[in-house]
């Protein structure tokens, strides 16, 4: 299996969808990106289920960028579960906030996010990201 | 009887008037004892001093009597001497006897006899004739025996029919009696040595002979002489010589009686003193006694009686004035003066206690009427609970909180029966705790009530006070209030209370999901708008003319500002309301922090310097950060062109708090807009040259505020800026004043 060099999104709102992949893109980062919309489907294919199980389509992520306002199922909840598989230990989760409020930074933390980002986040801090999480995985367009 | 008397005495509470009676009679028993005394012994001394003088006086007559007889001898034995006698020549001495008898007039006869006791010549007789044997032959023997002078006994003169006595010579010739020579004499001789006119009035005086017969009385003399003298008498010379004696007369009158009877003559004296005379004395003196004693024992008497009637009647006045004083009534203004001069005293003492208990008891009224009133209006209870004697004390307001009718009878078991059963057992531990020594003593509390009566139930609040002597409680006394009305309106605020906090906490709720959307669903459209705005500049920026650059430019911007007017209104909203605790904070390291973290506080944008050491301050980390960059973001933000911005930090000390000053070298502010400043939305600079939102100092005032410090600022135009932030002691931090909102 190829290692995992895919990064999942998970995010309803197609404004932010389009602003982040714009930063990656204007950061010149190749890696394919999938996105979910809601925390339901995130766990369906984080666990490989229905049709997340076919993983050439549907690889599994090197990280998650959580959006934690998510319909149905909140993104926390989402984070909380992801923590709770065992599997999914070294999985770093990015959480995407639309605040850098104490409060919500301080759940995210408690949750087991790795790190955040304020939506939206701009190519420089996703550079900044990539740098002190050391991800040699990236790939960048030359 | 001494046992009866100390009892008399002592024991029994007696009137005034009984005591002093019985001192008076006490006091006046020895004084008379004493001048019964005094009399019985003078009488005695005095009667002595007249038995004496009576003695003398009897002792003079008998004396007298001698010397009568004496006289009598003398011519006698010069008689005896004739020299006829010697030749026995009886004619011759015949006739010088009866020369002599002629000289004696009171003489009867001279005769001369032989010793052999016959008479050979009496001078009553002529010479020679026949004469017999001598009659009286006591004194004839008593002459022959002794030779000396005797005296004879009286006798019934034969010859001289009359009551004589003889006197008796002895005729001696060389040593040898050879006659006897006798003279006659007549008792009539005796007589005026007695006479009555010698002695006192009634006085009787006797002369009697060797055998006690009368030789003279000076009561019918002739009848009584040769009689024999009374049987008293005689028998008193039987015992004596001489004496003093009562006795009775021959005619049986009672005298007293001295005599003497002559060693010579063998004759006595006596008097009769009738005893009724030597007796008054003594009677009369005791009579006095007696009828002084008795007026003198009535006028004490009657002077103890009066004294102790003047006395019993101040001290009965004293009493009524105690009891009126006792009493509290008004005093009689009585003004006359007490005789007695303790009773005057005691009187004056009663009267300004009594004027003192007026104006206490004037006082005490006004308090207690006062209090009264106080607890009428303040429908306040009185209770009082004797723990000994488990004697309850209501006062009608209390049986009223315990829906009894006035008067109606309480005991332990009736307050017991009133409260709530679900009350009873709190109570009572209240209670024991109270009556327990060890404790204060105080208790209070509320409690329920059903009305014994009426059977509302009310809320009592009882407070009170248990009073201990000797580690026991005595006394239990406190006041009850109805507070069922303050119950019901507590209540009533309580879940009044309860339903707006529960509103209050909704509208938080809601608040903070307002907060929540505004924070995180409002600026999604910003930023899409300001992200798809960039992209439109990025992407389609050949196809763009200046002018639609600029104006997407301007849509950027609006939108990104939007972004942070929001954010700003939302930070001041969360510094306004959340609940923070302060700590102390090391001021140094949090702004070392700031800069680290902001590039734009970094060089060469900017120079920060910090006179060091900063006093560390009492502050909330969080909210001190929102004012250090507020303030930094202003001071970089308002220079004029070309100028880089400089910030100097220094603290002081000053009255106990800490000043923290942020020096700049901005286009400053005028005085005018110093208060205008600190306002929300108070920004003073147009937005288009300055940026910023207007709430960053109104978030560092209300920051400040929350901190329990404050915010300041010197400046003036175009001379730069200095803020003050000001912060509580360092020493203040463990009081819990400090402490803003919960825990």
């Amino acid at each position: 299996m190829s290692p995992n060099r895919a990064i999942l999104l998970v995010e309803d709102n197609v404004d932010d969808i389009f602003l982040l992949k714009r930063a990656l893109q204007q950061a010149r980062i190749v890696n394919p990106v999938v996105v979910v919309s809601t925390g339901q489907e995130a766990m369906d294919y984080l666990s490989g289920n229905g049709p997340f199980a076919d993983r050439f389509t549907y690889p599994m992520p090197a990280v998650i960028f959580l959006d934690l306002k998510l319909p149905f199922v909140f993104g926390h909840e989402v984070l909380g579960w992801i923590r709770r598989q065992k599997e999914l230990e070294p999985l770093p989760i990015i959480v995407l906030t639309s605040s850098n409020e104490a409060s919500d930074l301080s759940r995210c933390y408690a949750l087991g996010a790795n790190s955040y980002l304020v939506k939206p986040p701009t190519p420089e801090q996703i550079g900044a990201l990539a740098k002190a999480f050391n991800w040699s995985w990236l790939e960048y367009a030359h | 009887m001494p046992a009866t008397l100390s009892h008399f005495i002592f024991a029994q509470p007696r009137s005034l008037r009984s005591n002093l009676l019985f001192l008076v009679v006490i006091a006046f028993i020895p004084i008379l004892a004493f001048a019964i005394v005094m009399v019985i012994l003078s009488a005695r001394n005095e009667r002595e001093v007249f038995e004496r003088g009576a003695t003398e006086r009897t002792r003079a007559l008998i004396t007298a009597v001698d010397a009568e007889l004496k006289s009598f001898i003398t011519p006698l034995e010069a008689l005896a001497t004739s020299r006829h006698l010697d030749v026995g020549d009886l004619g011759r001495f015949y006739e010088d006897a009866v020369r002599v008898l002629k000289s004696q007039p009171v003489w009867r006869t001279i005769i001369l006899s032989l010793p052999s006791g016959v008479s050979v010549l009496n001078l009553l007789r002529p010479l020679g004739t026949e004469l017999g044997a001598v009659v009286e032959k006591r004194s004839f023997n008593q002459v022959l025996k002794t030779l000396k002078p005797a005296v004879g006994d009286i006798l019934f003169g034969p010859l001289t029919q009359s009551y004589d006595f003889v006197i008796r010579v002895p005729v001696l010739r060389e040593g040898k009696l050879t006659y006897v020579l006798s003279a006659v004499i007549a008792t009539k001789s005796i007589d005026g040595l007695i006479s009555p006119q010698q002695l006192p009035p009634d006085w009787i005086g006797v002369v009697l002979d060797t055998r006690n017969r009368f030789v003279t009385r000076t009561i019918q003399p002739e009848r009584n002489a040769g009689q024999l003298a009374s049987e008293s008498l005689r028998a008193a010379l039987r015992r004596s010589p001489e004496g003093w004696f009562r006795g009775t007369t021959v005619e049986g009158w009672p005298v007293y009686t001295p005599y003497s009877r002559s060693s010579f003559s063998g004759w006595s004296v006596a008097m009769g003193i009738p005893a009724d005379v030597v007796d008054a004395t003594l009677r009369r003196s005791l009579l006095y006694l007696v009828f002084l004693g008795s007026g003198l024992l009535a006028l004490s008497l009657l002077t103890a009686w009066i004294l102790s009637s003047r006395t019993a009647g101040s001290i009965e006045s004293l009493a009524l004035m105690a009891r009126t004083v006792g009493s509290g009534q008004h005093f009689p203004s009585e003004t006359t003066q007490a005789r007695i001069t303790e009773v005057q005293v005691v009187r004056d003492a009663l009267l300004s206690a009594h004027e003192l208990l007026k104006r206490n008891s004037a006082e005490k009224e006004r308090i207690a009427s006062r209090l009264q009133l106080a607890l009428q209006a303040g429908n306040i209870g009185v209770h009082e609970w004797n723990p000994q004697t488990k004697q309850l004390i209501w006062d009608d307001r209390v049986r009223a909180h315990w829906g009894l009718s006035p008067g109606a009878p309480v005991d332990f078991a009736v307050f017991l029966r009133g409260l709530h059963p679900g009350d009873r057992p709190r109570l009572k531990a209240t209670l024991k705790r109270a009556l327990d020594p060890a404790s204060d003593g105080q208790y209070s509390a509320e409690f329920r009530v059903i009305g014994a009566e009426d059977q509302v139930q009310r809320w009592i609040e009882a407070r009170g006070q248990v009073v201990f002597e000797n580690g026991k409680a005595v006394r239990l006394t406190g006041t009850t209030i109805d507070i069922s009305e303050r119950r019901a309106f507590q209540s009533e605020l309580e879940r009044l209370v309860q339903e707006r906090t529960a509103q209050l906490q909704e509208t938080v709720g809601e608040l903070e999901a307002f907060s929540y959307s505004v924070s995180h669903d409002m600026r999604a459209p910003l930023r899409a708008m300001e992200g798809y705005a960039k992209a439109l500049l990025q992407d389609y920026r050949d196809r763009l003319d200046a002018e639609g650059k600029h104006w997407l430019a301007r849509i950027a911007q609006s939108a990104q500002r939007l972004d942070l007017l929001v954010r700003d209104v939302l930070a001041y909203s969360k510094v306004a309301k959340s609940e923070i605790e302060l700590t102390l904070v090391d001021l140094e390291k949090l702004i070392d922090d700031i800069i680290a973290a902001n590039p734009e506080f970094q060089p060469p944008q900017v120079q920060i310097r910090m006179v060091k050491p900063l006093d560390r301050v009492i502050g909330h980390e969080a909210y001190l950060t929102q004012c250090v960059t507020n303030i930094l973001a202003n001071a970089i933000r308002f220079v004029a062109d070309e100028t880089t911005p400089v910030v100097t930090i220094r603290s002081e000390r000053l009255d106990g708090k800490v000043r923290v000053g942020f020096q700049d070298n901005g286009i400053g502010i005028d005085r005018a807009h110093h208060e205008r400043i600190f306002q929300i939305f108070g920004q003073v600079y147009p937005q288009d040259k300055y940026g910023g939102t207007g709430i960053g100092l109104a978030i560092v005032r209300k920051a400040m505020q929350r901190m329990n410090g404050d915010v300041g600022i010197e400046s003036e135009l175009g001379r730069g800026s200095r803020f003050w932030l000001i912060f509580n002691g360092e020493k203040d931090v463990a009081e819990p004043s400090h402490t803003v909102g919960r825990r």
